[in-house]
């Protein structure tokens, strides 16, 4: 039903030098890409191990509905444990300190290395042949690795898209919205959309962005948009100061300045607009696909909405978002937690996941492949459309171990700069430079 | 040296129910009485609007502006918790966690309140100083090698990780000291010549009077651990290990801005401390009067 | 028979044993959970430690990273400014609030339990009560701003905004027990003093002035001392209402201490911030006892 643009997706996500060639992309289609040796993907296990995550229903239900079918399988249960999203770090971190760690714990792409770096995820190897990386999109295959080593297996992917209110949109006079990703809006156009949206009077703030928290990094859509960039090719200089980075600073503070983004919505808080569009005090928000099923749920039939192509400049731009499964060292039971992380992954499971939940798969036999997504399907389309747009370089920043830095960097700087009208574009560059370069100097 | 925090407490015989027993004009009277509606009206508004909240639908809490007084009362917001979220254990845990600390700051405050007031040994007045100077340390302070005490001692994640620490709290003691430091020496010397121990002194003679101190201890010691937040935070981590304000922040991400169950929830995780203060009001607000500290 | 000596030799040391039986819990407690941990903070101030990993020795570096640490002094500065505003504020509508109650009326014993119904909340309800009401966009409070047609405010976008917010909260949750304390101070003033101050012809703010005031020294000073520990502590409703935020406009030093321990994986660091805290606590508790000897001289 749905098709990626299978060609421009693995592009994006063939960063590590590693390529994909064609052939590489057809395993036997079974699923069972590791096959033989110690790792046995077969036989009865015993014991129990935990799996602690967070997630939305739709996310729980489809992990649980995974362990009962292993349990079925293999004869091992696996308990799934759900922590909310804000703390889930800081407690997997205390857990680790006192020597409580979950068997696997589910973590963003973005998370593995630094958690890999201080030795706290086990090394799979033991579990997995040597080519079963193979079946993984490779940049997502690297980022679960350290020194070529796998500590946990990649999961699913997700990135952002717009979605609107149908009615605000119509009450607004704006009748067309952009269907295909290359007639999606520059951003004086959607300028322009949002200034429409503010002059209808609808009682709700135009637009707001999803870059709160540990999602911060979703503001280097508008930085990549506009040919800026984080660090340069060697990940080891920061690139600020230039005047893309200046103009994509000046237009997301300008869309607060002029009113066009609601003005509570910032990021360090933790108020998320996908909490509010549904009480349509949002006409407009960037958002996640995985939040497609919940916004479906939240808002039923209270009005419509839909979902376009992100906004662009020089170029289009969208966030590598996405979580893997890792196993930690102090797993009690590494045989039942790697198998588990394996049978997560297989093409059928990850397939039921992906469809449940609204969101991308990582297998490359499955990125060609057509999903039947659970809910709204139509709204898929889009954010796959969209996920072509991922630029290589991003990806690449993304997964390097200093990436939470560079997160929190964001976090730290950005509410000053773009809720104080007085607060200058060259003050937040000084600020987000020096922050990063300690996250990268604590890394080196 | 923090001895000088507390004033002296009032000597009981001068303690006026009637206020300055002046003459006042019923215009003036009226006044105050107005005044005091008022304050009330705006402290308890706040809780109006939590009660109120708690039984409106999401739907009518997204229409506004949203009514005074509610239409339809969506009780389910008091239910609907209760079957997704391990509640009833949070409120089991705080209540554990609760009386344990109440039982256990008591018996040692009282214990060594009197030691310190009453009884010679070595090092004592150094030994209260020290206890004494602690008395403004924030948790904050001493959290991170407190965590990794508890951490050390197999306690992370576990009821008494989060009683034992919040133990060693000097107000207790200090309290409990100034309480035996006015208790008459003869009446302690005399059971003494009677035959009895010091332990037995303690037992027989001077805890039978404790209680107003008793009460006190009880209801404030009640009242901090019920409502504790921060420590409970960083030492339970499992779900199922809450207390309720713990719970409650985890409620906070969970329905984000349904605030219906959650204000029920809210009210719910208060309610056992608002019966303990309804029952016991004269203690709060008289008991400050009497035991110090103030 | 016992004899009146031997009470006295061997009393003095089953005094010693009685004395240590009793205290010894409370020490034990104290030794392991308070001085320990104390002395630990600043071992680990010289450190750097994730949590999990190792320890790596640093020297004085954290104190150099925080006097260049432009967070922590914002954090410092909030931490004062907070100090500044709300404790002024909570011993006025204290005193106004007892004052208000002290005297006979009708529902006195009601009105001063309500009153009092606040301090009794944890500061996790207060701060979900409150999130809802400053709530910019759906909350109650903007509600009736914009039906009186004044202008809305921004609670959470906006720095000042915000820390108001956080210091209604507070304010709130103290009235009550500043009022406590001052009923309780109310009390020790002898009831003559008010009838000869009335046979004098005094006026309500002259006897306020004159006697009241100076009188309930001692416990304006108490309460003072009790609040300023107090809000040097306040995370909880920070932590439920803003998360320090936006930017860093309510980020106070027990959170930012917090932050760095626990979220950013810096707990050197975050002892480091401890043991400033700790170092002004002492500062400020020293000064507080110069001043009280110098009270009771005068």
């Amino acid at each position: 039903m749905l098709h990626l643009d299978r060609r421009s997706f693995v592009k994006a996500m063939g960063v590590t030098g590693i390529g994909v060639t064609l052939a590489a992309c057809s395993t036997d289609g079974s699923g069972e890409v590791s096959k033989g040796g110690k790792a046995a993907s077969t036989g009865k296990l015993s014991g129990t191990a935990t799996l602690t995550t967070w997630g939305a229903s739709e996310e729980i239900a489809a992990f649980k509905k995974i362990a009962a079918a292993f349990k079925a399988a293999r004869g091992a249960g696996v308990k799934i444990e759900v922590l909310p999203y804000d703390q889930i770090r800081t407690v997997i971190d205390r857990r680790l300190q006192a020597n409580q760690a979950p068997d696997l714990f589910r973590v963003s792409y973005t998370d593995v290395r630094g958690y890999a770096a201080s030795g706290a995820l086990a090394d799979l190897s033991e579990y997995m042949d040597p080519s079963y990386g193979n079946a993984f999109l490779p940049a997502l295959w690297g980022a679960m690795t350290l020194d070529g080593k796998p500590v946990g297996v990649p999961h699913q992917t997700d990135t952002s898209a717009l979605a609107y209110n149908k009615q605000h949109f119509q009450a607004a006079g704006i009748t067309e919205v952009p269907s295909r990703l290359e007639g999606a809006w520059t951003w004086e156009q959607f300028v322009e959309v949002l200034k429409k949206l503010k002059a209808a009077n609808l009682g709700a703030a135009p637009f707001a962005f999803n870059y709160q928290l540990f999602g911060a990094y979703r503001w280097f859509n508008t930085l990549y948009q506009t040919g800026g960039s984080v660090l340069d090719d060697s990940l080891k200089k920061v690139t600020l100061d230039t005047p893309q980075a200046r103009k994509a600073l000046e237009f997301t503070k300008s869309l607060y300045t002029q009113g066009l983004h609601a003005p509570s919505v910032l990021v360090k808080r933790p108020t998320y607009p996908d909490d509010i569009f549904p009480t349509q005090k949002i006409s407009m928000i960037q958002t996640g696909d995985f939040l497609i099923p919940s916004l479906e749920a939240a808002i039923k039939n209270k009005f419509e909405w839909g979902v376009t192509y992100l906004m662009r400049d020089t170029g289009a731009a969208t966030d590598l978002g996405g979580n893997g499964v890792v196993v930690t060292q102090q797993a009690k039971n590494k045989e039942v937690a790697a198998e588990f992380a394996k049978f997560l992954v297989t093409k059928e499971n990850m397939t039921m996941f992906c469809e449940q939940t609204g969101e991308l798969p990582v297998r490359k036999d499955l990125v060609n492949a057509k999903l039947n997504y659970a809910v709204r399907p139509e709204l898929m389309a889009v954010f796959q459309k969209q996920a072509t747009t991922m630029p290589s370089a991003l990806v690449k920043v993304s997964t390097a171990p200093a990436f939470p830095g560079i997160n929190q960097a964001l976090v730290d700087n950005m509410d000053q700069y773009l809720s104080n009208a007085s607060s200058t574009t060259d003050s937040v560059i000084q600020g987000l430079t020096a922050s990063i370069e300690k996250a990268l100097k604590a890394q080196a | 040296m923090t001895a000088q925090l507390m004033p002296p407490a009032a000597p009981e015989n001068t303690v006026q129910p009637e206020g300055d027993g002046l003459p006042q004009s019923r215009r003036v009277r009226t006044g105050r009485v107005v005044l005091a509606v008022l304050g009330v009206v705006l402290l308890m508004f706040p809780i109006y609007w939590m009660l109120r909240t708690s039984v409106a639908s999401v739907d009518e809490l997204s229409t506004l502006p949203v009514r005074m007084w509610p239409r339809q009362w969506h009780w389910e917001n008091y239910v609907a918790p209760w079957r997704q979220f391990p509640f009833a254990r949070w409120l089991l845990n705080s209540v554990v966690i609760a009386v344990a600390s109440v039982v256990l700051t008591v018996v040692i405050n009282l214990s060594a309140g009197y030691a310190f007031a009453k009884l010679r040994f070595p090092f004592r007045n150094v030994l209260f100083l020290l206890i004494l100077s602690t008395l403004m340390v924030p948790v904050q302070v001493i959290m991170i090698p407190q965590f990794q005490i508890v951490i050390d001692l197999g306690l992370l994640n576990n009821t008494w990780g989060v009683v034992l620490p919040r133990l060693a709290e000097a107000f207790g003691l200090f309290m409990a000291r100034q309480f035996f430091m006015s208790f008459p020496d003869e009446l302690l010397e005399a059971a003494r010549v009677d035959g009895a121990g010091h332990l037995r002194t303690f037992w027989k003679i001077v805890l039978p009077l404790s209680k107003p101190l008793v009460a006190v201890l009880v209801i404030f010691t009640f009242m901090w651990r019920w409502n504790e937040f921060v420590w409970p935070l960083i030492v339970l981590t499992d779900s199922n290990s809450y207390t309720l304000p713990v719970g409650l922040q985890f409620l906070i991400g969970q329905f984000s801005t349904d605030f219906g169950p959650l204000l029920a929830m809210s009210f719910l995780s208060i309610l056992p401390v608002l019966l303990v203060f309804a029952a016991f009001q004269g203690y709060f607000v008289e008991g400050v009067a009497r035991t110090g500290i103030k | 028979m016992v004899t009146l000596r031997t009470v006295r030799s061997t009393g003095a040391r089953t005094e010693r044993m009685a004395g240590l039986i009793l205290a010894g819990p409370a020490l034990l407690v104290f030794t392991v959970f308070m001085f320990v941990p104390l002395m630990l903070t600043f071992w680990y101030s010289l450190h750097r430690y994730r949590g999990f990993g190792t320890m790596q020795w640093l020297g004085a570096q954290n104190f150099v990273e925080i006097f260049h640490d432009n967070t922590f002094w914002r954090a410092l500065i909030n931490t004062v400014l907070f100090t500044a505003v709300s404790v002024p504020l909570g011993v006025v509508l204290g005193l106004g609030g007892a004052l208000l109650l002290n005297r006979a009326m009708p529902g006195r014993t009601l009105f001063r339990a309500l009153f009092y119904v606040p301090v009794v909340i944890s500061g996790v309800a207060s701060g979900v009560i409150f999130l809802r009401l400053f709530d910019p966009l759906i909350g109650l409070i903007n509600q009736l701003l914009g039906s009186v047609g004044l202008p809305t405010v921004d609670w959470q976008g906006n720095g000042k905004a915000a820390l108001v917010s956080i210091i209604v909260v507070t304010t709130w949750q103290g009235v009550g027990f500043g009022m406590v304390v001052y009923l309780a101070g109310l009390q020790g003033i002898p009831r003559e003093l008010y009838e000869v101050a009335a046979l004098d012809g005094a006026t309500g703010w002259q006897r306020f002035r004159l006697i009241i005031w100076p009188l309930l020294g001692p416990t304006t000073f108490f309460l003072v001392v009790y609040s300023i520990i107090v809000s040097f502590q306040v995370f909880d409703v920070v932590y439920v209402m803003t998360r320090g935020g936006p930017g860093t406009s309510t980020t106070f030093l027990v959170q930012y201490a917090y932050d760095q321990g626990f979220n950013q994986r810096r707990q050197g660091y975050a002892a480091a911030i401890g043991v400033i805290i700790y170092l002004i606590v002492l500062l400020f508790t020293i000064a507080q006892w110069r001043l009280s000897r110098r009270r009771d001289a005068a």
